[in-house]
């Protein structure tokens, strides 16, 4: 990937350029954001000549307006980019660890296993995956922590890296330099080494960048629905109905919880996470959609 | 005793007509008895204890569940379908959304490269990208600032109730299900739509003076359908998983929102039912999308799988 492939791809500018900025905002939160997340204003304040308590609407001192506990929103986002961006990246390792296991037991082992594979694979790609997720974190617990999370969200939508693998791998086994290596006697560990990983490389990076994006879409939606991570119980729909439940703990998901009826009053409290999180989907796509663009532009 | 010949080969016909059929139900049959049978065990399997404690006593509970069903099923049965076909409704709308508004969104944006392409790509690019909660509290806003406030009636329900829901009440939530299938299906008809208009046969068509119209229908739209029905699946999926946040959002007593409460009251049986109705519906869907694939492909057999 040269300079200028990525200058001459406005996807992939784009995306690299947000992506970036998020990762950077991940792991130095205290040198961009303006407050400490715990940092609370005063609880009575004077807005537009009208006295006021929170949540405070954005204005010049708090950008994205502030919590119904007084704290900033833009604060409490940034130190939650490296936790929100650290369960979607574990969630896309899981998956790609699960889907190219399965990959691989369908592309190159035996007729049995690999039709058993075959049908795991297909019946878990019918799952609808918030509803798993929902369902397996709810019964478990969120009390359970990180692990909890990846395999709710990670036990599903891996079919995808099963059929990428195998695909590649049914190509690559028509190829002549492929039977021939057979023929000579290279291992299949070998043959993963020398031939596949190259050959995978530029179609599993978009697919990556994608899949990074799916998972910030689920931790959203579950967000919304009451469940995150670093909150110890679930949340009920009673409890979601009466209003915002304050959570001490910087997560995009868990600022979004309960802001379903906000939106036709204190407005910024569902809009500031939902943009954090449309930013971060839109920017892993672009990236999948610019790197699939120069690596794959057969595809 | 002897039968009758056949006659011009109308048995013949009649027999090839009907095996095709006889083949999709009894594979309808068995995927939905096999999804129900999955899903019915695995609701109950305790996830918060140890593997081998929940998978011994959710096999002891579903002996017991599956030796007295019409004693489980007696009570929560009637709730169970009501909240069911109140999603089935919603399902079914935003089904026809997708497919009505992404199959046009998909034809303009191949067809057209001037601004109502653009705006037709950006739109199904949106619909990708969009969580489905934010989309339902735009929609939301708009049906109650909007909408609401010029027609003066209530289009959307802020809290659950029981009874009928007025069909009027059906468009927010349809719209919102329905946007990640109109960017998918869109998404899939703008890319076999540009392919088939690349494609030797259409230039040949233009060649002899057909006009765009009767091209896009009757060179293209038979290499589109194919995958747009594939895409129906993929679409339904993407509707079942939204189906909680969009009920929670809308109030709508559907099968979603209860779901969501069972789990959490740990309602076993009535979860177990809602899981099984849920799964059956997208099995059968995916069937008759599978078997109605293989009927309209016009390319020759074998080469018509739905994906």
């Amino acid at each position: 990937l040269a300079i200028w492939h990525i200058l001459a791809t406005p996807s992939l500018s784009l995306g690299l350029l947000l992506g970036l900025g998020l990762v950077v905002v991940a792991l130095f939160p205290a040198r961009f954001a303006p407050y400490d997340p715990s940092y609370q204003t005063l609880a009575l304040q004077q807005i537009g000549g009208t006295w006021m308590t929170a949540p405070f609407p954005p204005d010049s001192r708090f950008l994205l307006g502030t919590d119904v506990m007084r704290h900033d929103l833009l604060s409490r986002l940034m130190y939650g980019t490296g936790t929100t961006l650290a369960i979607a990246a574990g969630v896309v390792v899981v998956r790609l660890a699960i889907g190219l296991g399965f990959g691989w037991l369908v592309a190159w082992h035996h007729r049995t296993l690999r039709a058993l594979a075959g049908v795991v694979a297909s019946a878990t790609a019918t799952v609808p995956s918030l509803l798993f997720a929902w369902v397996v974190i709810t019964a478990i617990g969120p009390d359970g922590g990180f692990v909890v999370f990846l395999l709710g969200l990670g036990l599903t939508g891996w079919a995808m890296w099963t059929q990428l693998l195998n695909d590649e791998v049914r190509h690559l086994q028509c190829q002549p330099y492929l039977k021939a290596a057979e023929a000579v006697g290279v291992p299949p560990l070998g043959m993963l080494r020398r031939y596949l990983l190259p050959a995978l490389v530029p179609v599993a990076l978009p697919a990556l960048a994608q899949d990074l994006a799916a998972a910030l879409l689920l931790l959203a939606e579950l967000g919304f629905l009451g469940v995150f991570y670093g909150h110890g119980t679930v949340i009920s729909p009673e409890t979601l109905q009466q209003g915002t439940p304050y959570v001490d703990f910087n997560d995009w998901g868990g600022m979004l919880a309960g802001t379903r009826l906000e939106i036709f009053g204190d407005w910024w409290l569902p809009l500031a996470p939902s943009g954090a999180f449309f930013l971060a989907i839109l920017s892993f796509t672009l990236l999948g959609e610019g790197l699939r663009a120069i690596l794959d532009p057969l595809d | 005793m002897m039968g009758r010949q056949p006659v011009d080969g109308q048995d013949e016909s009649r027999r090839t007509r009907t095996a095709p059929t006889v083949s999709v139900l009894t594979k309808l049959v068995a995927r939905i008895l096999l999804v129900s049978f999955l899903t019915t065990v695995c609701s109950f399997l305790a996830l918060d204890q140890p593997v081998l404690r929940s998978v011994y006593f959710a096999v002891g509970d579903f002996l017991a569940f599956a030796t007295h069903f019409a004693s489980f099923a007696a009570p929560v049965l009637g709730p169970v379908w009501s909240d069911y076909w109140r999603s089935l409704i919603l399902l079914v709308s935003a089904l026809g959304v997708g497919l009505g508004l992404g199959v046009s969104l998909g034809l303009i944006a191949a067809t057209r490269r001037d601004l109502v392409g653009v705006v037709a790509a950006l739109v199904s690019y949106a619909g990708v990208l969009t969580p489905s909660f934010l989309l339902a509290l735009l929609i939301m806003v708009f049906f109650v600032r909007g909408l609401g406030y010029w027609t003066g009636l209530q289009w959307i329900r802020i809290t659950p109730s029981p009874g009928l829901p007025e069909p009027r009440e059906i468009l927010a939530p349809a719209l919102t299900l329905g946007a990640r299938p109109v960017a998918h299906i869109a998404r899939v008809t703008a890319a076999h739509a540009r392919d088939a208009l690349r494609s030797g046969y259409v230039e040949t068509a233009r060649a002899k003076g057909l006009g765009p119209g009767r091209i896009l229908v009757g060179h293209v739209w038979p290499n589109v359908a194919v995958p747009v029905l594939g895409a129906v699946r993929t679409s339904l999926l993407f509707s079942m998983s939204s189906l909680p946040i969009v009920e929670y959002v809308f109030g709508w007593n559907g099968a979603g929102l209860a779901l969501f409460e069972a789990v959490l009251s740990r309602q076993v049986v009535r979860a177990a039912f809602l899981l099984a109705a849920l799964g059956a519906t997208f099995v059968a869907v995916a069937t008759l999308v599978e078997a109605l694939g293989l009927m309209i492909d016009p390319r020759p057999a074998g080469g018509g799988e739905v994906t």
